[in-house]
This record gives structure tokens, sequence and C-alpha cells, in this order.
């Protein structure tokens, strides 16, 4: 018998949980330095493009999959091609993998969104520094030597956890409305920042060094290559996130405004987020008595070192701040952690049949043991070494392979018209062309840049062996894909 | 913020918040779907 399908409670709780799944951590740390190192304003050209001939058709694609098929990755792909559905595995297993180390970098904001009520990271620079480095993570120098459990982080990763397991765990229709708070604190607590981020002194100077354009490096293909990764890995697309929320939408629900929708609103979240981040940043350059590049930075160095030493240099509400803005990492990370946990949860009860609520907690609890070798000494290191080859290898991989199977094998042409025949605004046959030409050519071109790179120099400063274990990862994830796809289910 | 600054300021906003009201607006005014319950298991038609 043909099973009830849950629903979100209306068009705009999908919306919200999609803008959420796609807005997370990188907004934040990533999009604003990328922009200011690939010729300031100048980027946003090859980004908007990337944006309208990659990120949205993808986008599009996804949504069509997991609403025509009414299931997750797997049982998705499944019924476009046979053949397929251990790419839809690969997605799933994947973003669990992703979901471990991501569980960990929300326990560092849950550590310090506590120590920011008494500024507990230090007064000064190097006093933040070594707080991060030392007393939090105590990094033990090589990802050979694990060292012991950080407790601190073991707390962190377990309330993450925990905070995941509640949200998910009602359902898609409380889900629903959990998202509209999930998304509209951290629109609130930008907005809050990048009004007080604008009214520092040296704020207009961080500006112009994020956004002056700088046209000439437009000639150069890794600005472009830059662009379309950016893009790619901002959407939250090749996670089966996409897939397996829109699987709750029905069938004929609109596709194509959802997706500029939601593909618009977290561009312009990451837009915004730069005016926070470089105004800050400016800030700092004028109290430090330095200029801006010699204070900024990306990724985890943004976060957990450069902000705090800002935060302690405001004049007035340091602490109000400090708390205001791991408050925001945290509530942007934590639909993007619940969201990589869903696929994972919605394949196997779509394929054996199982109660979602009794299949959440076992992939809670197994996320938390996964992400334990996380909280050690080494923990760092892997956190770096697993998010690059998850992301630079296996979600670009995953990308090419959808893109392949639905442009060659089931044609484009043919769920465009499914796309078409449930959208207020048509999509023409410049679709066909993104999704069979230019993404598989752009996300191959990709591979094989970064595959040349790995190769010649390796990964970052670490010993060749972590190079191996990280491909290794990645063809093990391969390998049990293939597994599950073969093991019989319920379909 | 100097000129060219401004100008892209403006040229990224106008894309990204002013495309992101066309299809705000374009999704209030689109047709009103039932949020229906359906069954699963549909395949693609091959």
């Amino acid at each position: 018998m043909a099973k009830t399908r849950e629903r979100w409670g209306s068009r705009s709780s999908f919306v919200f949980a999609a803008i959420g799944a796609a807005i997370g951590l990188g907004n934040v740390w990533r999009f604003p330095y990328i922009t200011y190192q690939n010729g300031g304003g100048a980027f946003l050209i090859p980004y908007l493009i990337a944006l309208i001939t990659a990120g949205i058709p993808l986008m599009i694609l996804e949504y069509a999959v997991g609403q025509k098929a009414q299931s997750s990755p797997p049982t998705a792909l499944k019924t476009i091609w046979k053949k397929s559905e251990w790419i839809g595995w690969f997605a799933v297993v994947l973003v669990f993998v992703l979901a471990t180390y991501y569980a960990t970098i929300m326990s560092w904001c849950v550590n310090y969104f506590y120590q920011s009520f008494t500024l507990g990271w230090g007064n000064t620079p190097r006093a933040v520094e070594t707080f991060f480095n030392q007393t939090l993570l105590a990094k033990s120098g090589s990802p050979g030597i694990l060292g012991g459990i950080q407790l601190p982080v073991l707390i962190g990763l377990a309330v993450t956890w925990l905070l995941i397991y509640l949200c998910l765990f009602k359902g898609v229709k409380t889900l629903g409305k959990i998202v509209y708070f999930t998304v509209g604190i951290p629109w609130l607590i930008l907005i809050i920042m990048v009004i007080r981020g604008l009214t520092l002194p040296g704020a207009m100077e961080g500006l112009n060094f994020y956004l002056t354009p700088d046209f000439s490096v437009l000639l150069q293909p890794k600005v472009w290559l830059a662009a379309y990764g950016q893009i790619f890995f901002t959407l939250s697309l090749a996670m089966g996130t996409l897939i397996v929320y829109a699987s709750y939408l029905p069938r004929n629900s609109d596709i194509t405004v959802n997706a500029f929708i939601t593909s618009l609103a977290n561009c312009g979240t990451a837009f915004l987020a730069g005016f926070a981040v470089f105004s800050t940043l400016g800030y700092l350059a004028s109290a430090m008595g330095v200029t801006v590049p010699e204070v900024t930075t990306s990724g985890l160095g943004l976060a957990f070192v450069t902000y705090p030493t800002a935060i302690n240099l405001l004049p007035v509400a340091s602490r109000l701040f400090g708390a205001l803005f791991f408050l925001l990492l945290i509530t942007l990370g934590i639909d993007s952690a619940f969201s990589q946990i869903e696929p994972v949860v919605g394949s196997i009860a779509d394929k054996w049949g199982f109660n979602k609520r009794k299949v959440l907690p076992l992939v809670v609890l197994t996320g938390f043991i996964v992400g334990i070798p996380y909280t050690t000494k080494a923990g760092f290191y892997w956190v770096d070494i697993i998010d690059h080859f998850v992301c630079t290898y296996g979600l670009t991989l995953i990308g090419f392979l959808e893109c392949i199977v639905i442009g060659y094998f089931f044609k484009a042409s043919r769920i465009r018209e499914y796309i078409n025949s449930v959208s207020d605004v048509r999509i023409g046959p410049w679709w066909d062309v993104f999704i069979k030409i230019v993404t598989p050519i752009v996300l191959g071109v990709s591979l094989i840049y970064e595959l040349i790179k790995l190769i010649q120099k390796g990964y970052g400063n670490y010993p060749v062996w972590t190079a191996f274990s990280g491909i290794g990862l990645i063809i093990l994830l391969i390998v049990l894909s293939f597994i599950l796809s073969r093991k019989r289910g319920n379909l | 913020m100097n000129g060219s600054a401004i100008v892209m300021l403006i040229f990224a906003s106008l894309i990204l918040y002013g495309g992101l009201g066309y299809y705000l607006v374009r999704a209030a005014r689109g047709k009103k779907r039932k949020n229906s319950e359906e069954t699963t298991n549909e395949s693609f038609g091959e």
C-alpha cells in the first residue's frame, strides 16, 4: 500500500527551511574573504554569473527531482535511472560525514558563546589566539597525535547533537516552524551587527577593501573557479538536503520561484555579512594601527581569533556583541546541521520503510560517536582535512554525476516539462544547456584542477599520508554507497 | 567608501535584493496550491 508522505505546514516553511540549509557559517566567514581575495567588488561579476548559470539551475534540478519522486535522494534518483541509486547514497553518506565535523565546529561556537559573557578568551590578540589554540583545542601539533579528549569540546558536541535531535524529532511540520526562528534570528543579529560595524571608526576603510573592484582578475581562470566553487558550496547543493526537503512538498508546488527565492536570499545574506565583517575588520585595523589586509583572515581564524579580538576592542557593550556574534554563528549553523541529518534519516526510512522517529535517535547517536575523534587534541586538523576532501572532491563529484544522469540518461528537457507544468515562471531550453554542458564542465574542470593540485603539492602542510586518508575516505564512501544501493529495500 | 566600491554595492544590491523582491512578489501573486496529502513512489515515467 502506498504511504502518505509528511508535508511542510506551508510553502513559506519549506522556503525558510531551504534558506536555513543554505545559509551557514560559510556565509559569514568564507564569502567576504573570498570576495576580498579575488578582486573585491569585481568578484561579484563571476559570482553572480555562477549563480545564474550553475547555482540556480542545479537547485531547480534538485527541487524537481525530490518533488516529482516524493522521495529521498537514493530512491528519487533510482526512479530516474535504476543504476543511479548509489549516487543518492553517496550524497547521503557524504553529508553524514560532513555533519559529524560540522557539529564539532558548532561545538566550538557553543563554547565561545558561553565564554562571551565574561570575554573569557582574554584581552589581548595573543591571549585570544592562545585561548583558541591551547585552552579550547589544545592542538597536538600533528594530525597523527590524537592526544586526549577536550572535555569542553565534547560537551559542546553533545549540546549540538541534542539541539539537532530536538529540532528534528517532531517531524517536518514542527521543523517548518523552528526554521522561522533559526533563519529570522540570524538575519536580525546580522542587521544589528552591520549597523554597529558601520558606526565604528575605520569601517569605511574596511568596506573599501571588501568592495573596490580590480577588474584585471576577471581574466584569471582561478577567480572564476573560486566563484563557481563558492556558489556550489553555499547553496547546499549535492548534499541531498534540497531533494529531501522538496520531497515533502506536494507534486504540484512551484519549483522555479522557490529556487530563485532560496538562492537570492542566501547570496543576499552572504553579501550583507560582508558588511558586518569588513566594517569590523576596518575598525580592528584602525584600533591596532595596522592596515586592513594585516587583520583580514577567513574561516576558523576569522571567527575564533580575529573577531573576538575586535569584540574586545569595542568601546561599549563588547560582551553583548560577543554573545550576539556567537549566537549568530550557532543559529546560522544549527539549521544547516539538521538539514544534513534529515537526508540520512529520510533515506533510511524511505528505503526500508522504518519510522523516522525511530531512525533519528540512532543517526544522532552514531553522529555523536563518530564525531568524538574531532574533540581530541588533533581534532582541529582532522576537521580541516576531512572538510577539504568531502567538499572539494566528494560534493563536486556528486554535482557532476547528478547533471550527467539527469541531463543525458533521463533527458533534461523531460524534467523541464514537469518543472514548467507546475511553476509560475517557465524556464526555457537555456536550462538544459546549463545542466548538460555548463555545470558539468565547470565541476569537471574544478575536480581535475584540484586533483592535479593535490598530486603536486598535497593538502596544506600536513603529512602525505593524510591526503591518502582523505582520498581513501571518499573511495570507502563510494563503495559503501554501492553496497547500500544493492541492499533490498521496501521501495 | 570610494566611488567604484559604491558602484559595485549598487550593482550587487540591485541584482540580489531587487531579484529577491521581484520573486517574493511573484510568489505572493502566484497560484494558490493546496498543500495536500499525496501518496509516494510515482515513477518518473521511464
